[in-house]
């Protein structure tokens, strides 16, 4: 069973629920910095909406609340409008979505595992 | 006034009983964890039946290409006994005079009525995601007994990955403290039409220590939604398209 295990979780291996997340290419890392334009801070994913330089939206989605907040986060762990580099397991249809890895804001604090 | 005394001493030992004085302590929240759910179905494969075991298989392959066949995108009740074996979210207990209660996080749908006040099963129970639950404490465990499942209801190995357990399903379980935050449940699933032989499986939860000892509330269908206005300027959920997997649909 193909289960994304977010890096930040470690041995809880908190992965998602509701649905799978096989359509997300594990193997690989892709990194996205932009503006972030919508943090969805909602269940059963907390989505976080990236816009690039280059006019790219990317949609990137996260575990629940309930298990972010036992790592640390908050509603206000990210905030729209701040400038934000997430690395993230992509969607293997190769459209702009990925699965949450970790984020560098900008002012240099660390969200999940940030290579 | 003897009398008066005994009654009264009789209802209170009765009200302690049924209040849960001899009841464990279950009270937090409580975790699996994923790699541990992994290593106890490579312990114990479920039995399926040929005719399971190659959907599972195409599943798994499905899954595995990419493709992740949504069971639970519908938003619809993991229901028994997925959510016991694929659970990634809390739960909690609540033990109250006669019953245990059992809320799970994140998806808002996740509850368990278990009667333990001595009632038998329902002559006959109306079908649900849960079932009909009646259970008793053995000491410290937790015994229940399940049945009155839909058909529909999947047994599930994953969030893409599981059969319907087409009826006559019937859960056992003992639930009982391994260690003092280990909880761990024992569970015999018997599925006549997708399993040769009852299944034996054993979850673990773990008790969250902290602050994260909440429970969040959480909506399947919250993700459907985003935060947003509407022409007058009211506060409205917003609809977030969806794609055929159950992930938000990028730009």
């Amino acid at each position: 069973m193909k289960r994304v295990l977010l890096a930040a979780a470690g041995a809880w291996g908190l992965a998602q629920a509701h649905h799978s997340f096989g359509m997300y290419d594990e193997s690989k890392i892709v990194m996205v910095s932009g503006t972030v334009a919508e943090f969805r801070w909602t269940n059963p994913h907390v989505v976080i909406v990236v816009e690039t330089a280059a006019g790219v939206s990317w949609t990137i989605e996260n575990t629940s609340t309930g298990n972010l907040k036992r790592m640390g986060w908050t509603r206000h762990s990210v905030v729209a409008g701040e400038t934000v580099t997430v690395e993230l397991a992509p969607l293997r249809d190769g459209s702009h979505g990925g699965s949450f890895l970790g984020a560098k804001l900008s002012d240099g604090k660390v969200l999940g595992e940030f290579q | 006034m003897t009398r008066v005394r005994v009654v009264l001493g009789m209802m209170l030992a009765l009200g302690l009983t049924l209040a849960g004085a001899a009841t464990p302590d279950w009270s937090g929240v409580w975790l699996p964890k994923i790699p541990e759910e992994d290593a106890a179905i490579a312990a114990s494969p479920s039995p399926w039946t040929p005719a399971a075991k190659a959907t599972i298989d195409a599943l798994a392959a499905a899954e595995d290409a990419g493709h992740p066949k949504g069971l639970f995108v519908n938003c619809l009740p993991e229901g028994m006994p997925s959510w016991m074996l694929i659970s990634h979210n809390a739960l909690e207990f609540l033990i109250t005079p006669g019953r245990v209660t059992m809320l799970g996080e994140s998806d808002g749908n996740r509850l368990r009525r278990i009667y333990t006040d001595g009632r038998p099963h329902q002559d006959d129970p109306d079908p649900s995601f849960f079932g009909d639950s009646v259970g008793r404490w053995e000491g410290q465990t937790l015994v229940v007994d399940t049945i009155a499942v839909y058909p529909e209801t999947y047994i599930a190995l994953g969030e893409a990955v599981g059969v319907p357990n087409n009826g006559d399903l019937h859960v056992a379980e003992r639930i009982y403290l391994k260690k003092p935050d280990v909880l761990a449940d024992d569970l015999v699933i018997t599925a006549p039409h997708v399993l040769t032989r009852p299944w034996k499986i054993t979850e673990l939860f773990h008790r969250v220590p902290g602050a994260g000892n909440v429970i969040e509330e959480g909506e399947c269908l919250g993700g459907f939604y985003s935060e947003g206005k509407d022409g007058e300027g009211n506060s409205v959920f917003v609809p977030v398209p969806q794609t055929a997997f159950g992930n938000p649909k990028p730009d």
